[in-house]
């Protein structure tokens, strides 16, 4: 049987929200995204939010070290992520795959 | 005469295709040309894909999911060159994930099949790639949870296979 290789740490967690919101509800979620990670001891370096293909956003949260990927998934629940995309995640990372963050989009015109 | 004239004729020529071979030639104002430059300086993408499709097994009376991950490194500028090359790997990403299921796991597939792409990064490394790697996960429903299983990983063909015999 092959060896399983170990999933490589992560400075990118990528978050998929299915809700349009207001804009300043979006200025609140980054200010409260930066104090949840401040408090695991993690700071922002930068945060990018694109609209995604059917309804909501893509955001883009860049950090200042990385982290192992189990955690960056726990992470990305925390902050609100695609409930049946964080268990994908998770079933992907158990067996070792190192693409496990999937976050689909349509091409860029 | 005549002789003088051809063999004129012919050193003229020769003397022409001769530049061409040396390339002095090669600043042409020819679009074509031109075109053909720009295209071979197209940076390297590499376009992840993935197949994906529910199944239920009708033994285990469990729901599963197939999922099929291509990943290709191509050269594409501009929005309609990632179009381009998009609609051909979905093309040739489908047709795959629905043989190698059926060949390998005797599952005929009933359902939708969905074909989504990730953003096209910078590729690391300058080559262009043939074939797309191909890593397969097999997820079931255990206990409300998903649980993955990997399927052996492979590769298919992008492009079209030169032909030595008959029509190009």
């Amino acid at each position: 049987m092959a060896e399983r290789r170990p999933v490589p740490p992560t400075r990118l967690l990528m978050v998929d929200l299915d809700l349009v919101v207001d804009e300043w509800w979006l200025r609140h979620y980054i200010r409260k995204t930066g104090l949840v990670l401040e408090s695991y001891g993690l700071s922002v370096t930068a945060i990018r939010i694109t609209p995604s293909r059917k309804k909501g956003y893509h955001v883009r949260i860049y950090l200042n070290k990385p982290v192992p990927p189990s955690f960056a998934n726990m992470l990305q629940w925390l902050l609100c992520d695609d409930p049946g995309r964080v268990d994908f995640g998770r079933a992907r990372i158990k067996v070792g795959f190192d693409e496990w963050n999937k976050l689909f989009e349509g091409p860029k015109l | 005469m005549t002789a003088r004239s051809k063999g004129s004729r012919h050193r003229r020529a020769g003397s022409s295709s001769a530049i061409f071979r040396r390339g002095r030639l090669q600043r042409t104002d020819d679009p074509v040309a031109a075109e053909r430059r720009r295209r071979r300086k197209a940076p390297l993408r590499v376009f992840r894909m993935t197949v994906s499709s529910f199944h239920y097994d009708e033994r285990r009376h469990q729901p599963l999911e197939f999922e099929a991950y291509l990943k290709i490194s191509r050269r594409a500028r501009t929005g309609a060159d990632i179009k381009r090359i998009r609609s051909v790997l979905e093309q040739k990403g489908r047709r795959h994930f629905h043989y190698w299921l059926l060949k390998h796991l005797k599952v005929r597939l009933d359902r939708e099949v969905r074909v989504n792409f990730e953003h096209e990064e910078r590729a690391k490394k300058q080559i262009v790639e043939a074939y797309a790697t191909v890593r397969r996960l097999v997820m079931r429903k255990i206990n409300r949870r998903w649980e993955a299983q990997e399927l052996p990983s492979g590769r298919m063909r992008f492009v079209k296979r030169r032909r030595k015999h008959g029509r190009a």
